[in-house]
């Protein structure tokens, strides 16, 4: 009599719930005709941005290739022609390594390279998710719009010379003996 | 010997330290910033600041600067700082930060800085002080040397190094009071072969390496290895640092036998010639490139059935190299030499026999009297530096010379009798005047100064001097006494060993083979001969042949004149063995491969016969004696036995005017195609003594063209009026002396040209010499 009354009450609770499901809001989305709402910090496909100006963010300092614990960032420095502004001759990461951690954006100390949350990056080779510097660059500031490194840099660029940044004085005289 | 107390730990310190250096071997983590073991304590950056615990009653507690202060046995400090009341060191170094930029992501010293890791050691982390940052102006120093002005925090370092330890003057610090910065005087590259020292003794990023900014990776990723510097006899220390196959930056490898902390600019910036644009990278076969690999076709030039080989070592190719191609060539039944040049083979032999008690950097160093001869810092920079701390210490250092160099333009700024100008055909008369004084038992002068002195040393340069000279010198070291110590800067790297390789007179027999067609190929491995002192003879006599196969990593003369191009590694790129101008045995290790594979040397050992193998093995057995060196540490001296010598023809004094060498510090054939260094190389010209140019009826200023003729050769140049030349001798450089096809010590017939500049004629200059800079493009840098 008790195993009856179970098994009444498992094929009822089940059936119940399938009910239930069968009416409830949707989880699912009907991808890919209706796009998924994303938080804002979801780690997606890595971007490099540039100044609220326009330059490029990155300054070529190696922090995100060495923080990388899968090795998926290659880069190589050069310096601007005319103002010595470093920035990165080659920039590539490798999107079949990355394992989308999140530590290249934390380490990033001029907030050039970004997650977004875009991860539709299907293809069809390997080559084609070794991204360069021109897929990854992206003429946007991302989440930090008013932020520009340089400024607060102490070295000189175009258009800011030693002693113009943010928080300098003008560079001392090194000829004067006035007290 | 005794014990002091950090913080109630027990500290054991050596006799001759002071507290930190006591602390810093305890692995006690003391911050600081001025103190450098070469350079010493000034107490100037407060930064290692400890307390004294009182041992009486009613003694206070100081703060005492552990630098400055010397170890004595039961000595107790308090170190250990507390969240309530931060030390000393904490608080210096939050007020250096607080005008320090941020600049770490784009400077090249992050990573790999001093202040960096005293900032991280002592826990500071936020600015708390909000007024603005001074700022300083940055300074143009040459393609060698980068500035950023604000990063500096007056440690001092610099201009104790560049003054008080090297002895420039055009480096110095500038500004008064809290506006002292560290600059020259005017922008351009330094003056000193010793300047680019002062990024590795900068503890922050205000001087680095612009060679290496244009390359730029973050020290943590280069790949290094100890190596030994290829561009001297002296066989500093070295460490290459590569990333992705190419060469990025050297500096100095601490150690303690041969360069302790520093290396000469030479050293620093000539291996970048392993990035030179030109540099051979493909095998080549009569012009056509080659897939297969470098040996096998190697092995199919030298099966050709028609030819007589010679082969040609070098004295910058290692010792096993040497060997191997000295075996090759018997197997080959070939003559062999590892020396371009016959004089400077009889030189090199000659000097190499009597350097057995060669003195090492520290000896010269400690020395008591030194007396050099010939142009010094022009050949072995190193050995130089060694020279500058005896004179700094106001010990007579003696110097016979026959053009301009900044060692003798020192000497002579203290005390201007110690050195002296005279052609090199009369330096061995000079010597023995000096010896038949000291035998008399009547020295003054000179020969009073030697005698008396108890650690005399004496430095020859191989290159320069005549045979008769390298033996007057020895026979002077032998007159001193048995505490005089011998030795000579050798023309290369590995001059030592190419000398115990070589048959006596084996550049010559191979030349006339050459020339008399008894042979009809030759395998160079290494050597540029047709650059060299015989450049003439070699490329008429290579030029006649059909096979001529040249392994080397740069794009030299006679590579260009090859029938078969090997590349070869570079010395970073490779594994070795140099014995430098003591007889030391130093090994050196590979630090990174190329990207298009090259031949490394060691690998030459599979052309030989399995006979041949193992007659390398015995060679190298009872050359090196013991077990080979490991990289990186001092190595052991050899005492070879006495090399047999042959005989070379040299110039005889004459009436007329004679040829000598005007070197620069930065010059060697590797150097030659490092770019950036190579771009400083002082204009081409003739310099000449002016009291000289008068007794000759000769009117010149500093707008005069000579021509100079040697054996029907000529070659116009601008004047160099210089007090340092010697009288009855022109100075003019490699370069010219190439041109005019002219061997050291050639007679040349001068007649004035048409002057520079129709101006009217100035006083006419009589002043140091002082190199003109190239026009090297800045690069890029901001006006």
């Amino acid at each position: 009599m008790k195993n009856l009354k179970n098994w009444v009450g498992e094929i009822t609770g089940a059936f119940s719930a399938t009910l239930k499901h069968a009416f409830a809001e949707r989880d699912t989305v009907c991808y890919p005709a209706e796009k998924p709402d994303l938080p804002e910090r979801w780690r997606g496909r890595i971007i490099l941005t540039v100044t609220p100006e326009g330059e490029e963010r990155c300054v070529a300092c190696y922090l995100c290739s060495s923080v990388c614990p899968s090795s998926a960032i290659t880069i190589q420095g050069a310096e601007r022609e005319d103002d010595e502004r470093r920035y990165a001759e080659k920039f590539e990461i490798d999107f079949t390594r990355c394992i989308f951690c999140g530590l290249c954006e934390e380490a990033c100390p001029t907030r050039a390279i970004q997650t977004t949350n875009d991860f539709e990056m299907g293809a069809s080779s390997r080559a084609e998710l070794v991204y360069d510097k021109s897929r990854l660059l992206e003429n946007h500031t991302g989440k930090y719009p008013d932020f520009d490194y340089f400024k607060r840099a102490g070295v000189p660029i175009r258009g800011k010379d030693v002693g113009e940044g943010a928080n300098e004085k003008p560079p001392v005289d090194v000829y004067t003996l006035l007290p | 010997m005794g014990t002091l107390y950090i913080d109630d730990q027990p500290v054991e310190f050596q006799p001759g330290d002071n507290v930190l250096d006591a602390a810093k071997r305890a692995n006690i983590e003391v911050p600081y910033f001025c103190y450098h073991p070469a350079l010493g304590a000034v107490g100037s950056c407060r930064v290692c600041a400890m307390e004294t615990v009182p041992s009486r009653e009613g003694e206070q507690p100081r703060t005492v600067m552990t630098c400055t202060l010397k170890a004595q046995d039961g000595m107790r400090f308090k170190f250990a700082q507390s969240d309530k009341a931060p030390g000393v060191s904490k608080t210096m170094v939050e007020f250096y930060m607080t005008r320090h930029p941020n600049d770490c992501p784009v400077c090249d010293e992050g990573g790999d800085c001093h202040l960096q890791n005293m900032t991280v050691e002592v826990g500071h982390a936020y600015r708390r002080f909000d007024g603005q940052k001074k700022t300083y102006p940055n300074q143009l120093l040459g393609p060698l040397v980068w500035n950023t002005a604000n990063r500096c925090i007056t440690c001092y370092r610099c201009v104790r190094f560049y003054q008080d330890y090297a002895l420039g003057d055009d480096f110095g610090a500038m500004g008064s009071r809290n506006n002292v910065l560290f600059r020259r005087i005017d922008d351009g590259a330094f003056d000193s072969p010793f300047a680019g020292n002062i990024i590795t003794v900068c503890p922050t990023g205000t001087f680095t390496d612009k060679v290496f900014r244009r390359k730029y990776s973050r020290t943590w990723m280069l790949k290094k290895s100890a190596s030994i510097c290829a561009h001297c006899s002296v066989g500093c220390h070295v460490e290459p640092g590569a990333r992705a196959g190419t060469l990025r930056r050297v500096v100095p490898n601490e150690n303690s036998a041969v360069n302790q902390y520093f290396i000469c600019d030479r050293g620093r910036y000539a291996p970048h010639a392993s990035e030179a644009a030109d540099r051979p990278l493909q095998v080549k076969v009569g012009g056509q490139p080659r897939q297969e690999p470098a040996l096998a076709v190697l092995r199919q030039a030298l099966a050709v059935s028609d030819a007589r080989w010679g082969v040609m070592g070098s004295g910058r190719e290692d010792v096993v190299t040497n060997l191997v191609l000295q075996q090759l060539a018997a197997d080959l039944n070939a003559p062999f030499t590892a020396f371009t040049d016959p004089l400077t083979e009889v030189r090199t032999k000659t000097a190499v026999n009597l350097s057995l008690s060669a003195p090492s950097l520290q000896d010269i160093e400690a020395s008591d009297c030194i007396l050099v001869v010939g142009e010094l810092t022009e050949h072995a920079p190193m050995m130089e530096l060694a020279v500058r701390q005896a004179l700094k210490q106001g010990k007579p250092v003696l110097m016979l010379h026959a053009s301009a160099s900044v060692l003798a333009g020192m000497i002579r700024k203290q005390r201007s009798l110690q050195a002296q100008t005279q052609a090199p055909v009369l330096w061995a008369e000079t010597l023995q005047k000096l010896i038949s004084q000291l035998t008399q038992e009547q020295a003054d002068g000179w020969a009073a100064l030697l005698k008396n002195a108890k650690a005399p040393v004496l430095l020859g340069v191989a290159e320069v001097m005549p045979t008769a000279v390298i033996k007057a010198l020895a026979e002077l070291a032998a007159v001193i006494g048995e505490h005089s110590r011998l030795g000579f800067a050798l023309p290369a790297a590995n001059s030592f060993g190419a000398a115990q390789v070589s048959q006596a007179g084996s550049s010559e027999q191979l030349l006339t083979s050459l020339e008399s067609g008894a042979i009809n190929a030759l395998l160079v491995v290494g050597a540029d001969p047709m650059s060299g002192w015989q450049g003439e003879r070699w490329s008429k006599a290579l030029a006649k042949i059909q096979h001529l196969v040249v392994v080397d990593h740069i794009h030299s003369a006679t590579v260009q004149a090859a029938t078969v191009v090997v590349p070869s590694a570079a010395v970073s790129e490779r594994n070795g063995v140099f014995i430098n101008y003591e007889g030391r045995v130093q090994s050196f290790a590979k630090a990174y491969s190329r990207e298009t594979p090259v031949l490394l040397q060691e690998e030459l050992i599979g052309l030989l016969s399995s006979d041949a193998r193992a007659r390398v093995q015995s060679q190298l057995q009872s050359m090196l004696g013991s077990a080979m060196p490991s990289p990186g540490s001092a190595g052991n001296r050899i005492k070879p036995a006495t090399l047999p010598i042959g005989q070379v023809a040299e110039a005889v004094l004459g009436s007329g005017t004679a040829l000598v060498l005007q070197g620069w510090h930065g010059e060697e054939e590797v150097a030659g195609f490092a770019t950036e260094l190579a771009s400083l190389t002082p204009h081409d010209s003739v310099g000449i003594a002016p009291a000289y140019a008068k007794a000759l009826g000769l009117t010149l200023d500093k707008n005069s063209r000579l021509t100079l003729s040697v054996h029907g050769k000529q070659l116009t140049l601008p004047v160099a009026l210089s007090a340092q030349i010697a009288e009855g001798c022109v100075a003019v450089s490699r370069r010219a002396f190439a041109e005019l096809q002219a061997r050291l010590g050639d007679e040349v017939k001068l007649t004035a040209a048409i002057r520079l500049s129709e101006e009217p004629a100035e006083q006419p200059v009589v002043a140091q010499f002082t190199p003109v800079r190239g026009d090297h493009s800045n690069g890029g840098v901001r006006p």
